[in-house]
């Protein structure tokens, strides 16, 4: 099988802090369940940003769970080049912009008109609409908290936590299914981005 | 209340699971949603570390030995243990 | 891996045990200083001053060598070591309680108060992140941990700890026990052990935050 790992720079473990070697085959330290080689379908990507993206091949037994799956070996085939310092900004921008979409549709549903927010195109300027909105409550007031937090996050180049954030800010206003729904549409945005 | 993803770990709960994570004591479940945690929250990333630095710090106390003296005393007594 | 690391670990045993048993005095002087300072460490957990531990492992090592010719390797020479300067130091230590009216053992390991301080969370009712950090810990000056200043820190915290977490850390961190040795030592269950562990490493972190200035963060 044939998936995708994110690593710390310089083909690190995030977890482990295991350096993987280039093209050669590893095998789990352990035959316990979890201690095997973790890697990332598609749509399990969201979940696990790192600095680097690998394409890695599986062998042996393959364990699919919800946002991972395991393997007792695994090889790096070969890095995602396109997976870059860039690309991880331009998805820090994504889940900022999302979480802004997310909130100009709750405004929009409390008949608050919101043109300026939804004809942002920058974060810093997202921010400043998002600062200047009059006194809101509710799930309006909520949901411009998370995009204005996730704006922030993603200006200090934080892409996990402003893409978590629209994820999270997609329950407030969707209902427990928008989580999945918001990280399926990340993961869709990396595939693309990426050529996957 | 307002858990919004309510199988997700708050910071507090990422506080008190981290020894049981570092010592790999969490279920399988568990410890992905402490991973998950981790790639997303700088505060509990940085949290984690200092855990592990301080692990580290403990390991680098040097401790001083016997004195020559008492250690001079304790070849006397091997001697005159093994004839 | 844990197999054939017991397996050289034993080996390693018998070859010692041999030269002990042959009188080699190199031999016997190269494992008192390679256990000495871990001993002493030991020692000073259950007695009041430096010098009296010097004494009790001492008296450890008397035990040792009259033990010698009967000890049968059913534990690692180590831990037969360490079991045998166990029952001197808190034998001494019961002795020196009784001797002195305040014994400074620190306190008991009560219920405990939080690894981080509560208000450094967002309450419960928060609207959008109930538990997480609203004072989150900065990053610390990673190079400075391991300084002299910060090292002596990490000593008086561990000195400050009850007395069952300061044998927990004591043996885990500073002696780098594994688990399954520090239970069968202090006759804890894992679960126990983890416990006591996780409390101890948390307050040295949180001393050592404090030391590093970084208390309240952003």
């Amino acid at each position: 099988m044939i998936a995708y790992k994110f690593l710390a720079a310089g083909r690190t473990g995030p977890f482990t802090g295991y350096v993987w070697p280039e093209r050669q085959w590893v095998d789990a330290p352990s035959s316990r369940e979890g201690a095997g080689v973790h890697a990332c379908r598609i749509a399990d990507l969201p979940f696990w940003i790192d600095h680097e993206l690998w394409q890695i091949e599986l062998a042996g037994p393959v364990v699919e769970r919800e946002t991972q799956v395991e393997a007792r070996r695994g090889r790096l085939a070969g890095r995602v080049g396109s997976w870059d310092a860039r690309a991880l900004a331009e998805f820090a921008v994504h889940g900022a912009l999302r979480a802004r979409d997310l909130a100009v549709l709750a405004l929009g549903d409390a008949g608050i008109r919101s043109d300026a927010l939804a004809r942002a195109v920058t974060l810093q300027e997202t921010r400043v609409v998002l600062e200047s909105l009059p006194a809101l409550s509710g799930v309006p007031a909520e949901m411009a908290a998370y995009a204005r937090e996730a704006c922030t996050r993603a200006l200090d180049g934080a892409a996990a936590s402003a893409t978590h954030m629209a994820a999270v800010a997609a329950v407030a206003l969707l209902g427990p299914t928008g989580f999945a729904a918001e990280r399926s549409i990340q993961s869709r945005w990396i595939a693309e981005r990426c050529g996957l | 209340m307002t858990r919004r993803v309510p199988e997700e770990l708050t910071c507090a709960e990422m506080v008190r699971l981290v020894t049981d994570f570092l010592e790999d004591a969490l279920s399988l479940e568990d410890r992905t949603h402490f991973e998950q945690h981790l790639v997303f929250c700088k505060g509990c990333a940085a949290y984690v570390r200092q855990m592990r630095k301080t692990i580290e710090a403990s390991s680098a106390l040097k401790g001083e030995g016997l004195s020559a003296e008492a250690q001079a005393e304790l070849l006397r007594l091997f001697k005159g243990t093994c004839k | 891996m844990d197999d054939l690391r017991a397996a050289a670990a034993s080996a390693e045993d018998a070859r010692i045990l041999d030269a002990l048993r042959a009188g080699d005095e190199k031999a016997f002087l190269a494992l008192v200083q390679s256990l000495n300072g871990p001993m002493l460490r030991v020692a000073s957990l259950y007695v009041s001053s430096r010098g009296v531990a010097e004494e009790v492992v001492q008296e450890a090592w008397v035990g040792v060598l009259s033990g010698l010719p009967r000890f049968e390797g059913r534990s690692s020479l180590r831990r037969w070591i360490f079991g045998i300067l166990a029952n001197c130091a808190k034998s001494r230590g019961v002795r020196e309680a009784r001797s002195t009216p305040f014994s400074d053992m620190g306190p008991r390991d009560d219920e405990d108060e939080p690894a981080v301080d509560p208000s450094r969370f967002l309450p419960p009712d928060h609207p959008r992140w109930p538990g997480h950090w609203s004072a989150p810990p900065t990053a610390w000056a990673e190079e400075q941990v391991l300084n002299k200043e910060s090292l002596a820190v990490v000593e008086a915290a561990i000195a400050q700890l009850p007395m069952n977490q300061r044998e927990v850390i004591t043996l885990r961190d500073v002696l780098g026990w594994n688990s399954a040795e520090v239970c069968e030592s202090l006759g804890l269950s894992e679960g126990n052990q983890r416990v006591l562990l996780h409390r101890a490493r948390s307050k040295v972190r949180g001393v050592l935050e404090k030391h590093f200035g970084a208390g309240g963060g952003r």
